[in-house]
């Protein structure tokens, strides 16, 4: 049988693929194998070594704008990659396809449709889709739709996948994946028994978080007796990061750092270095998860966030959830005016030191860990491919439980942000809109809220996304969760101004962190309930904000805090600038600055300031004015015995009281929404 | 049919020949128009019965405090019926030998059923987002608009009179064989003409947002385009106000009426506070017609003084929503569609909708005057 293997970009896509190309030559010693993959990938190395036969085709990733240049490129290199693909399908003539994902499979994929569709659907080649990630990519999620079957690892993924057979069929291993023994391990290593070995890596191109934190967190790792720590940086080597270099200078700084402290590039043997592990800090990429997992090593992963879907942090969640890896998940902070993702060294140590202190916990990792990955999952699919090229259905009744049968089901969060954000609302029950009048979040409406800790994190990691509409999610799932540590990036976002891209400022935008992230980040301080110097100050910078809705949020925040009974200092100061958007420019801020001058300034010149809006043509200027009215009675007891009673009596006897709004009012539905109240909630009707 | 059949009791002569009567293009156009408006007028009831029973409605049970302020859980699809008193008011006083009437009445099926589909997977799926993307409508929007350009450009099909079939009319400019200048768009005219159907169709999509909005900013135009055809399609009249003669375009006059006596019968419903909405299936079909008509009176410039409520609505929606709301992040108008920026201004919906049809009313007299204005 010829089969065609697609896939790659990364190890996590590749080695699967060669597992299953070994489980399938046991069922066909004639199998003919053609592999596609892309140029730069780690399959250049890894699929000549197994014996198969190599060939490029071009592909990029999807890139996440929607509208650029990078997609009119990726575009093109899609179509020239599908038609070079087709090329191949052509000469290569498979029975089926075998895809992992990851980009350098789509050519493939959507070649074998447009085949079909070329020849009126004579030729078509079966395509199997294998998907390794628990949140499938854009790209994935299209080639599921092409794909006749579709196996997964993790069993939410099914939730993900839209069409086609799917199921779950596990982690593909090859057989000849031999464990080196830990003793084995240790003593080619030369580790001395009562040694602890830590094996620190953020894959092959290393990890700027990873690299840091450590570096951090030697000096309290220090502390510790026999602790053996490997270190291997990455290669990267880009205009922000050089990873080798970046290392070695902060490693210079340090004044203590652990005896045994050994630090490499890259590690050649990492499956020995693992075997022989105590413990393992990395990255989450279903590759990594798949190699600490297969050899039973206890980990402590540090996902990268925002990922496309989230998907490291969605494989780890996968895996902590069975108790098979602990999590320690990356913050943005601030470094220079720049929102990073990073973890602190104190932190990272801590964690390490805590697990190594555990030994249980250790071993119980590591057992939980070996039991995730599935051995049988490569003959499973192997079966599936040979089914799919006899063009007949297979189904193995004793093997429906794939995976280990036990399994923990994860609730599901959503992936993409703004859903996420959507669930917080539902459960909290309050709409981001209504953040003013509902005031700061309260601790039992977070107790609805499973997995407190997770929504939190993700709301911090979201500010350091390159979008601004992802970052505008993380300024509201902060506020929801009422992540009060994060306040200090809340404010950077409404008082930072560094400028957008010169497209954008010629379109009418003018910062980086735009307009609906700076309105949302003032609506989120009404959600935070912290009043400090700080705050203060980014709400006078939001009074004097370019952007109408900054500063019209900005001045209902201030009604709303001091409707909250909140002390605010410097209120002279924050009246005044009141007093001046009250002539703005805009008539939304006008009238929310009319409204709220009601509640800080003088009686004398509110009066005054009124009676000029007393005959204004739009109905809000006019409502925001009796607003204000309103407020000041509330300040002066209703206005007894105060000098301006009369005044405000003879204003309000010149003030135009025609409206050009009202709200309708339907007695039928009132009476309908009475009866449904009535018998949903058993209540009397009021 | 009832041409048709006037049409034969006339040739018998004698006693049947005042029937002549009922076959003149403005006898047909009034009673196609009485027809449509009766037939909605009778049927709108319990046809919004059925849609109500049927689920066409958006409701939202979580909210329901807000039911008793809002327009939630009105019927929509109300589109339904402006299309099958159509289809009926064409059958009876239709000429169906005309090729101008087959190519605007398949507008109104084709978008009708495209406005449907939406409607239903939007019922189906329970959001207003579920319905057809916004890609699968563009496409079948596009394909329809370049089937009718090629249909009118090659010359075996084309209804247009020759030397006259890539031209598009200039308003206050005279066509070349009254001394004027003719811009002859060759090649392009195709993908123009799907351009205009995109555009004409997306924008009453987007205007009917407001209780009667769309139905009555659209009715102007739509008399505005009968009128015109009325002129070209008689040779006296397209000579005295210099228009090239199109022979058979009168059929879209019967056409015009029709929808706007349509359109008032569905206002009489669908005025404040609703009883019925068009949706998709009657915003879409209208928007697909009206382009149609524009197209074949070859008067699509025009559209842009008779249809200047649309154009408004629909440049502040790129701008705002597409420009402002999802590449900068920020508004750059109260709201868009632009009819809500005045809601947000504090201007009552009806009175909106007012506003919206006066200035309608404005721009098509502005428009009837670029007939002699030349």
């Amino acid at each position: 049988m010829r089969v065609l293997l697609t896939g790659g970009g990364s190890g996590g896509h590749v080695s699967p693929l060669l597992a299953i190309a070994e489980a399938l030559r046991e069922h066909d010693p004639d199998l003919r194998t053609l592999y596609l993959g892309v140029r730069s990938g780690l399959e250049r190395e890894l699929v000549p070594r197994a014996g198969i036969r190599l060939r490029t085709v071009p592909a990029t990733g999807m890139p996440a704008t929607p509208v650029s240049p990078a997609m009119l490129r990726f575009a093109l290199t899609l179509l020239a990659g599908i038609i070079v693909a087709l090329v191949h399908l052509i000469t290569f003539r498979p029975r089926v396809i075998v895809a992992s994902g990851g980009y350098a499979s789509s050519p493939a994929v959507f070649a074998s449709a447009a085949l079909s569709v070329i020849t009126f659907g004579v030729w078509r080649i079966p395509v199997y889709l294998h998907e390794q990630n628990a949140v499938p990519g854009r790209m994935n999620v299209a080639a599921s739709r092409i794909a006749r079957q579709v196996g997964v690892v993790h069993p939410s993924t099914l939730l993900r996948i839209p069409s086609g057979e799917a199921e779950v069929v596990g982690y593909p291993v090859r057989a000849g994946f031999t464990v080196a023994a830990r003793a084995d391990a240790r003593d080619r290593l030369e580790i001395p028994g009562d040694v602890l070995y830590l094996v620190v890596t953020g894959g092959s191109q290393g990890a700027r978080t990873i690299n840091r934190a450590l570096v951090d967190g030697l000096p309290r790792l220090a502390e510790r007796d026999r602790l053996a720590i490997i270190h291997a940086t990455g290669t990267a080597r880009t205009t922000d990061y050089d990873a080798v270099r970046d290392t070695h200078d902060r490693l210079a700084e340090l004044t203590r750092r652990p005896e045994r402290y050994q630090v490499v590039d890259y590690l050649h043997e990492m499956p020995l270095h693992l075997a022989a592990a105590d413990l393992a800090v990395m990255r989450a990429g279903a590759g990594s998860l798949f190699e600490v997992c297969t050899l039973g090593v206890p980990a402590l992963v540090i996902p990268k966030a925002n990922l496309p879907g989230d998907s490291q942090v969605a494989n780890a969640r996968q895996l902590a959830a069975k108790g098979a890896v602990e999590i320690l998940y990356e913050q943005p902070a601030l470094f220079g005016g720049k929102l990073l993702e990073a973890v602190s060294g104190d932190e990272l140590a801590e964690r390490i030191s805590v697990l190594l202190n555990d030994e249980p916990r250790r071993r119980a990792l590591a057992e939980r860990a070996r039991d995730v990955f599935d051995r049988r999952a490569a003959e499973r699919i192997a079966k599936r491919v040979v089914g799919l090229g006899k063009r007949i259905r297979v189904i193995d009744a004793d093997d429906t439980t794939a995976g280990n049968g036990e399994i923990v089901p994860v609730e599901e969060l959503p992936a993409s942000p703004a859903e996420l954000r959507r669930h917080v609302e539902r459960v909290i029950g309050l709409c981001y809109e209504d953040a003013f009048a509902h005031g700061p979040v309260r601790d039992h409406e977070l107790l609805h809220l499973d997995d407190l800790d997770y929504l939190r994190y993700r709301g911090a990691a979201l500010l350091a996304h390159s979008q601004w509409s992802m970052r505008n999610e993380g300024v509201k799932l902060i506020a929801l969760t009422r992540h009060r540590e994060k306040l200090e990036l809340i404010l950077h976002v409404i008082s930072d101004r560094t400028p957008t891209s010169r497209w954008q400022r010629l379109l009418g935008g003018d910062f980086l962190h735009v307009g609906f992230e700076r309105r949302n980040a003032v609506t989120a301080l009404a959600l935070l309930g912290v009043v400090n110097e700080d705050v203060l100050a980014a709400i006078s910078a939001a009074l004097t904000d370019p952007y109408y809705e900054v500063r019209a949020a900005a001045l209902r925040l201030v009604r709303a805090l001091i409707a909250q009974g909140r002390k605010i200092a410097g209120v002279a100061m924050i009246a005044g600038r009141v007093r001046a958007l009250t002539g703005d420019r805009n008539i939304e801020v006008r009238w929310e600055a009319l409204h709220t001058f009601g509640l800080v300034g003088p009686a004398e010149e509110i009066l005054e300031l009124n009676r000029r809006y007393a005959l204004a043509d739009r109905t809000p200027l006019r409502e925001a004015v009796l607003r204000s009215y309103h407020a000041l009675l509330d300040r002066h007891a209703n206005g007894r015995g105060q000098p301006w009673r009369d005044q405000l009596l003879h204003d309000l006897d010149r003030f135009a009281i025609t409206s050009l709004a009202f709200h309708p009012h339907f007695p039928l539905k009132d009476q309908y929404t009475a009866l449904q109240r009535r018998i949903d909630h058993e209540q009397e009707p009021a | 049919m009832i041409y048709a059949l006037t049409e034969f009791l006339e040739s018998l002569g004698g006693v049947f020949s005042p029937l002549r009567a009922l076959n003149y293009v403005s006898t047909r156009s009034i009673a196609a128009a009485l027809t449509t408006l009766v037939l909605v007028l009778l049927f709108a009831r319990p046809v919004i019965r059925r849609l109500y029973v049927a689920g066409q409605r958006d409701r939202h049970r979580d909210f329901d405090e807000q039911l008793a302020k809002s327009k939630r859980g009105t019927p929509t699809m109300g589109g339904v019926l402006i299309i099958g008193a159509m289809i009926a008011s064409l059958l009876l006083w239709g000429d169906w030998t005309n090729g101008y009437l087959w190519a605007v009445t398949s507008a109104l099926i084709v978008f009708g059923l495209l406005g449907a589909a939406d409607d239903l997977a939007k019922v189906r799926g329970g959001t207003a987002e579920s319905g057809l993307s916004r890609g699968a409508k563009l496409l079948i929007q596009t394909l329809y608009g370049l089937l009718l350009g090629a249909i009118l450009f090659l010359p075996n099909t084309t209804p247009f009179p020759e030397g006259y079939v890539d031209v598009i009319g200039i308003p206050f400019v005279k066509p070349e064989q009254y001394g004027g200048f003719d811009l002859h768009l060759s090649l392009f005219y195709v993908p123009f003409v799907a351009f205009v159907v995109v555009a004409v169709s997306n924008a009453v999509n987007l205007i009917d947002g407001l209780d009667g909005l769309a139905a009555g900013t659209a009715l102007l135009p739509v008399a505005v385009y009968g009128v015109i055809a009325y002129v070209l399609g008689h040779a006296n009249m397209a000579g005295y106000f210099l228009y090239p003669f199109q022979p058979g375009i009168h059929e879209l006059v019967v056409f015009a009426a029709a929808l706007a006596g349509a359109l008032i019968g569905f206002l009489w419903y669908n005025g404040y506070p609703a009883q019925v909405f068009m949706g998709d299936t009657g915003s879409l079909a209208l928007g697909g017609t009206l382009a149609v008509l524009i197209v074949l009176t070859k008067q699509e410039l025009l559209f842009l003084i008779a249809g200047g409520v649309f154009l408004y609505v629909n440049l502040t929606h790129v701008i705002g929503d597409r420009i402002g709301i999802h590449y900068l992040g920020r508004r750059l108008f109260f709201r868009t569609p632009i009819h809500h920026a005045y809601e947000h201004l504090g201007v009552a919906e009806t009175k909106v909708v007012l506003r919206f049809w006066i200035v309608s009313l404005l721009l098509a007299l502005l428009a009837l005057a670029t007939l002699k204005l030349r």
